[in-house]
């Protein structure tokens, strides 16, 4: 599934390591999200959402 | 006026030392498959030594150190690899706990069936208890070999 993460994350100044901090989740996940490798489950989702302050469909395609 | 005894601990303190005992004993937790099976290689090492040889139970014994060991450290390292993680089983997220158990479930299977068969055929060609020991051997490390394999492949993919 493809995300936005690295776009968002960029915007933000952070690091993958920084961002795994934040949501609490490894640096390996943070970027195996952003290269589509794994989906996330939907608590973590809502995470990611809050942390950047917009909606999970507007982080994540969920159709592709 | 305090109606506490002098040298008594006020509650206060009391919930300090519980806090940092809590800590403490976080400190030395480890994934509930890891404390299973140190446990397991930690008793067996007792039986050992009380019913065979203490030689055989001292290497029970120090397998189950090493296990718990590996487990702590892969657990409070920093900058530790999914790969370690996984192998070590001491998942650190949710990407880690699917990845060992899509490689459980796969290992699980693999290995519940192609034993069955692998048995059957090795008793029926060999007819020998000599061949069913090397077969219990070669089996044994095909199953680790293939663990580490499926563990691998499963953290690269996904």
């Amino acid at each position: 599934m493809d995300s936005r993460i690295r776009e968002l994350r960029m915007e933000g100044g952070l690091s993958q390591q920084a961002l795994a901090v934040e949501v609490g989740v490894s640096r390996q996940t943070i970027n195996a999200l952003e290269t589509g490798r794994y989906d996330p489950s939907l608590k973590l989702a809502v995470h990611l959402a809050r942390f950047f302050g917009t909606t999970v469909e507007e982080i994540f395609d969920v159709d592709s | 006026m305090s109606t506490r005894e002098p040298g008594a601990p006020s509650d206060g303190a009391g919930r300090e030392g519980a806090g940092r005992r809590r800590a403490g004993l976080s400190a030395l937790r480890v994934s509930p498959t890891n404390a299973v099976f140190s446990l397991l290689f930690a008793v067996a090492g007792v039986l050992f030594w009380t019913y065979d040889t203490w030689l055989t139970g001292l290497v029970f014994i120090v397998a189950a150190l090493a296990q718990y060991g590996m487990a702590l450290v892969v657990r409070r390292g920093r900058g530790v690899s999914d790969l370690w993680r996984a192998s070590a089983f001491e998942p650190g997220d949710e990407r880690d706990r699917a990845i060992l158990q899509r490689s459980a479930a796969l290992v699980g299977y693999v290995v519940g069936v192609g034993s069955m068969v692998l048995f059957v055929l090795v008793l029926l060609l060999f007819q020998e208890q000599r061949a069913l020991l090397w077969y219990l051997a070669g089996q044994t490390i095909a199953v680790n070999a293939f663990w580490g394999a499926t563990i691998l492949v499963m953290t690269r993919r996904g």
